[in-house]
């Protein structure tokens, strides 16, 4: 039996209390909003800008492989409305494709967001962009992207023939200005094989993912990138359109700070029982 | 023993295809043959899968017909498996429900991450020595950087955090970062030599 | 109408796994057990469509003989169910080892060495700036150190090592702030408490709190008796 008790409650009541101030916590912001402001980072004003200045008729690439909270939350739907508007404004092509290593739901998100999220006014499928759906394979797909294009799959996500869709025809590697991808694990893969490619790349992930990539964003290896859901939060100030990213940002003050506390407190009980000792 | 049968003629299979993607990598010869062996790693991959499933739908099965303890589980987990399966092929817009308002949730719950890390925090976040100190403040001073509410209070903690962001951290997964691709290098050299077969499950 | 069914097992389901943390319960190895169906159907569906699409169609209608060949091998893996032929299933997968090993290679001199080894001038325009490269590089050295020299250390290794232990507790600090800062459930509790969401919320707080009372008084009897 353990002896660890608290206020006489043990240590199953206290972890029950810890995981119920965690619900709380993050609930009570969505009731009664803090609005602090959101300061912009200079990492998310790079995104947005090597965005805003690509040059016209530039074909990107964005490879969409973050995690399941991103397809809930639609947070993503910023940057992919904006490369909706430079199909329009710029005539940039972009060529969607998800080499997820969480399965077919990168796939399934990029429909998600060509049905729902975006604004296809004045752009067309397979002159303006096209979705190669999820290609299982995750490194192998990263590599073959590299290698060719063309030789990653035969038929995009709807099962037209890539020979038959006009952007895709004739398009090499060597023809993607700019790579773009969304990751929830390691960024080795991507920066192994699409680093030595010399282009562009534009990252965004998870904000533990961005701690373990600094070293490539250093190197200049990456571009710019969004700081998980605070960059994404940033970037959807920056463009105008707001979604639940934006709205959980007053929530996350509360945890932080309450995560803040609970090392505090585990520190103080530490020193007392040693004291006591 | 005839020789197709030895673990080496499964190396020399291993080898060639590494040192012919590397061949190719550093010369730019045999460009489309190179293409076409990487592609065929992701299509191997999902032929192994397809393994992976038949074990795991195998030990559901014994589980169900020899009555084991939560067999009842077995059932459900065959069931949601084969409804699910079946709409997305039949009935694309059930296949779509169950996607949105069933797979959803669970991927994101399942993981009950969040939790256990603040449970972490509560009876883990000890430090017994100045090294430890050090990580707490900086994870404090990082928490406080991201945070909007740290801002707030007082606009030091962005600057702090980000040197901290930009410099230690930097230094270490640069470090790290070497090591690994080293370490990869002397992982591949190991496995041309044939000192680690892993892959063959030994 | 199929939104509002949908957007109540949403919640449900959150609901029903996160009862783990009351205690263990039939709802939540229900869940589980699903969870591991939906994921295997999603992936198969995934991988048969692929191979179908990029393996199957190439090699039997366009008489593609590269993707015949990976189709064969594909279908040696099953080969291991049968035990005189076993040993030819094993050819396939060293084949996407030897692919997969090659692939994670060739990026890793240019990406994670070169590249690494090159960045960071010592002398711009910014002294701030050259300073923190100094920092960063003494920092990656001592980490280096730390890792690479694990016998006994002299005077001097020590306290290079030493230095970069304290690199690496405030990395680590960072990577752990990171990780406290991202960790939420504010996704969920949005569902949770917006409509239809809270009518679910409410109707689980009535369930787990009878349950509670219930076992209590379940208890209370027992412990009369014993005492």
């Amino acid at each position: 039996m353990s002896t660890n008790k608290l206020f006489h409650l043990s240590p199953e009541v206290q972890d029950s209390i810890v995981y119920l101030l965690v619900m709380v916590l993050s609930g009570l912001p969505i009731l009664y909003p803090l609005g602090l402001p959101l300061k912009i980072n200079e990492s998310t004003t790079t995104f947005y800008n090597t965005l805003n200045e690509l040059p016209d008729g530039t074909v990107i690439l964005w490879n969409e492989g973050y995690m399941v909270s991103s397809y809930v939350s639609g947070s993503e739907i910023a940057f992919y409305r904006m490369f909706f508007d430079l199909m329009r404004d710029k005539d940039v092509k972009v060529i969607f494709i998800s080499s997820c290593v969480d399965g077919p739901l990168g796939g399934a998100m990029i429909e998600q967001m060509l049905k729902y999220g975006v604004d296809k006014t004045d752009t067309t499928y397979g002159v303006d962009y096209v979705n190669l759906g999820w290609l299982p394979g995750f490194e192998a797909v990263l590599a073959a992207i590299a290698q060719d294009i063309q030789s990653v799959t035969t038929a995009d996500a709807y099962g037209t023939p890539i020979s038959s869709i006009p952007v895709m025809q004739g398009l090499t590697t060597e023809d993607i200005a700019l790579f773009g991808f969304s990751c929830g694990v390691s960024v080795d893969p991507w920066m192994r094989q699409w680093g030595p490619l010399n282009k562009p790349i534009l990252m965004f992930g998870g904000e533990q993912l961005i701690a373990q990539a600094m070293s490539y964003i250093q190197a200049g290896t990456v571009d710019a990138y969004l700081n998980g859901g605070r960059g994404n939060a940033e970037f959807e100030k920056l463009y105008g359109y707001y979604t639940l990213q934006t709205a959980t940002m007053d929530a996350t003050n509360l945890i932080s700070v309450y995560g803040i506390v609970l090392i505090l407190l585990s520190n103080l009980m530490f020193r007392k029982r040693g004291v006591q000792k | 023993m005839s020789v197709i049968k030895q673990k080496e003629f499964a190396v020399i299979l291993f080898v060639i295809p590494l040192l012919f993607i590397l061949f190719n990598y550093y010369t730019g010869i045999a460009g489309p043959a190179a293409t076409e062996l990487i592609n065929w790693g992701a299509y191997l991959w999902n032929f192994s899968m397809i393994i992976g499933t038949y074990s795991m739908f195998r030990k559901h099965l014994m589980t169900i017909t020899e009555k084991k303890k939560d067999w009842i589980y077995s059932v459900i987990m065959f069931a949601s498996f084969f409804i699910y399966f079946g709409t997305s092929y039949l009935h694309q817009g059930a296949f779509q429900w169950i996607l949105d308002y069933v797979q959803n949730p669970i991927m994101l719950t399942i993981w009950v991450g969040a939790f256990t890390t603040f449970t972490m925090l509560f009876r883990g976040a000890k430090t017994r020595n100045w090294l430890g100190i050090l990580l707490l403040a900086s994870s404090i001073l990082t928490v406080l950087r991201m945070a909007p509410i740290g801002e707030a209070i007082w606009p030091g903690f962005s600057v702090i955090g980000l040197w901290l962001n930009n410099v230690p951290n930097i230094a270490v997964m640069r470090a790290i970062t070497i090591g690994m691709g080293i370490g990869l290098l002397a992982t591949m050299v190991r496995e041309i030599l044939g000192k680690e077969t892993h892959y063959l499950g030994e | 109408m199929s939104d509002m069914i949908g957007d109540l097992v949403f919640v449900a389901i959150i609901i029903g796994i996160w009862t783990i943390f009351y205690r263990e319960n039939a709802v939540y190895k229900a869940i589980s057990s699903s969870s591991v169906g939906l994921m295997l159907a999603f992936w198969l569906k995934g991988g048969f469509d692929t191979i179908y699409k990029d393996v199957f169609k190439p090699a039997l209608f366009d008489m593609n003989l590269a993707r015949m060949a990976v189709l064969v091998l594909g279908l040696m893996i099953f080969l291991r169910f049968y035990q005189s032929l076993a040993f030819a299933s094993k050819w396939p997968i060293a084949i996407l080892a030897g692919v997969g090993t090659a692939i994670a290679s060739k990026g890793a001199v240019s990406a994670m060495i070169l590249n690494q080894i090159a960045a960071g001038p010592f002398f711009t325009a910014d002294i701030l700036t050259n300073i923190n490269n100094i920092l960063i590089w003494v920092g990656a050295i001592a980490t280096t150190v730390y890792f690479l020299f694990s016998f006994e250390r002299g005077p001097i290794l020590n306290t290079i090592s030493r230095i970069g232990q304290v690199y690496m507790m405030l990395a680590f600090g960072v990577t752990f702030g990171m990780a406290v800062y991202g960790s939420s459930v504010l996704t969920q509790m949005n569902f949770l408490l917006k409509s239809p969401g809270y009518y679910v919320t409410i109707i689980a707080i009535i369930i787990i709190v009878a349950d509670i009372v219930m076992r209590s008084r379940k208890q209370k009897p027992e412990s009369a008796t014993t005492s």
